[in-house]
């Protein structure tokens, strides 16, 4: 497990806002954390796989697919909050993600 | 389905047991063409990437594996687990086994998966649509 910090989260935040803003191209103050991906953003799968391989680069991660997979089919990710829950839960636990009661 | 060679041999051997469909557009996989890394590794294997960066249209090679690796997945309805699925495109409208991994057959039940890759052009992109059949031996 790796620890996170108040500002380590705050910038994931930042980053994951700053992303679904310029994918979709949507003000930053329109986004909230109760914004829904699909149906307010036209987002899709692959949108959020490619915000996981820039947060893989950014933080080194190793985590597998399959594992966030095994994830989400317990905790589903569909608003943007949740999003950024999913992205801390990764970055702090990596694999060990799927063995967490978050 | 479209009855062609490949069609035609399986469904004399095998039983179609599911299907799924998907599409992208073909230009949203432009940024992973540069060969400087390999991107995405929990969707891509290595081979298949090395596949795709010798076609003329690399980025046609990223999409039509990545929509069949999702028609795939939407087919078994299951998690997703992309680098044990592999599709190494080789043409425009063509159909293509998918290579499966044991352990991907076994979890599913099946013993083959097809897909139908289609390009097609729009006047400002090019999207692809992938139809992927999974089948279960006679």
């Amino acid at each position: 497990m790796v620890d996170i910090d108040r500002k380590t989260e705050q910038e994931i935040r930042e980053l994951i806002y700053e992303y679904f803003s310029e994918e979709c191209d949507v003000d930053k103050k329109d986004i909230t954390d109760d914004t829904d991906i699909i149906e307010e953003l036209e987002g899709d799968s692959l949108m959020l796989l490619a915000l996981l391989e820039m947060v893989r680069k950014k933080y080194g991660l190793g985590i597998e697919l399959k594992t966030l997979g095994n994830h989400l089919m317990k905790k589903p990710a569909d608003t943007v909050g949740q999003v950024v829950e999913l992205t801390v839960a990764v970055v702090k636990y990596g694999d060990d993600i799927i063995n967490m009661e978050l | 389905m479209v009855m062609t060679s490949l069609t035609w041999n399986y469904e004399t051997s095998h039983k179609l047991v599911a299907c799924g469909i998907d599409t992208e557009r073909v230009d949203r996989f432009s940024q992973y063409v540069a060969d400087d890394e390999y991107p995405m590794p929990f969707v891509f294997s290595r081979e298949e990437v090395k596949h795709f960066r010798r076609l003329i249209n690399p980025e046609k090679g990223f999409c039509a594996a990545f929509c069949s690796k999702e028609a795939f997945f939407k087919a078994v309805s299951s998690h997703y687990n992309f680098p044990e699925c592999e599709l190494f495109l080789s043409g425009d409208n063509v159909w293509q086994k998918i290579k499966l991994s044991s352990n991907i057959c076994k979890e599913f039940k099946i013993d083959a998966a097809i897909a139908r890759i289609n390009f097609i052009s729009y006047s400002s992109y090019l999207e692809c649509l992938a139809a992927v059949y999974l089948f279960k031996e006679i």
